[in-house]
């Protein structure tokens, strides 16, 4: 995402800022329509379920997306396609921005490269009370946000792609990343089992 | 060193096109470890100061998943 907002692409450092601040509202947005979409499922779930068991069903729903993070070849129904490309060219960058926003926080439309991601979701339906629940998603908006400031100093494209890193030329990276991503995985399934 | 090889040297020098320098900011928001050691942080800090609740917890995720599938390679 840092390749089509930064300051480059928005023309100047102060619109870039408003662009990255579009982008947190978008991912904001559509980290809360995922939300809507995991309570309602759980909502209906209750229907069937015993209440006593939608924990357990959660913890359960969670483990595939753990043992595909450390690397295990876990059949996962994600979807396969990335963010449609052709919206930096045919929307301006602020709308373009926040529709990536918008599809990225939402999640189910791309693939879930972490499964602290599931997790995290999948925790939200037993969080009391709004704010928690508010406060989490602002988080994970700040975290899908957080990429933007790759395009900090910089005066061009070619500058941003400099920047990037190529994660699977380490091995120690590589793994640094599946492993806080499984630990926090770990984390709120543990939290989840403790609170039953 | 000569004046003649001094000329020579300079004659050979090549432009290097300058890069701007990641700040500390841009290059912790693309690092791994810097990841790990904020999950690592962050997951002390939920435990020993929320007992590891679900709320704290599923703060913890959310920054990590956040973050780390913001550069995915």
């Amino acid at each position: 995402m840092a390749l089509t907002i930064n300051p480059a692409g928005s023309g100047t450092r102060t619109r870039w800022v408003v662009d990255s601040g579009v982008f947190y509202l978008g991912a904001l947005l559509g980290a809360l329509g995922s939300l809507l979409v995991v309570a309602a499922s759980f909502a209906l779930l209750s229907l069937v379920v015993p209440s006593g068991w939608l924990i357990p069903t959660a913890v359960v729903l969670a483990v595939p997306p753990l043992l595909y993070q450390i690397g295990l070849p876990v059949p996962l129904p994600y979807r396969r396609r990335q963010v449609p490309e052709w919206w930096r060219e045919a929307l301006p960058l602020r709308v373009a921005a926040f529709a990536y926003g918008v599809m990225l926080g939402f999640g189910f439309a791309t693939p879930f490269t972490s499964s602290a991601h599931s997790a995290m979701l999948l925790a939200l339906p037993f969080l009391h009370g709004i704010w928690p629940v508010l406060g989490v998603v602002a988080l994970f908006a700040t975290g899908k946000t957080s990429v933007l400031a790759l395009g900090q100093g910089t005066v061009s494209h070619g500058d941003v792609i400099d920047r990037l890193p190529n994660e699977l030329r380490s091995a120690g990276r590589r793994w640094s990343r599946r492993l806080a991503g499984a630990g926090a995985t770990l984390l709120v399934l543990l939290a989840l089992l403790a609170s039953r | 060193m000569t004046a003649d090889a001094t000329h020579a040297d300079r004659s050979t020098v090549t432009a290097v096109p300058v890069q701007a320098r990641p700040s500390r900011l841009a290059s912790v928001a693309v690092d791994s470890y810097a990841l790990m050691a904020a999950f690592v942080v962050l997951a002390v800090g939920a435990v020993a100061g929320f007992g590891a609740s679900t709320g704290a917890s599923a703060s913890v995720a959310a920054l990590i998943a956040g973050w780390s599938a913001s550069w995915s390679p």
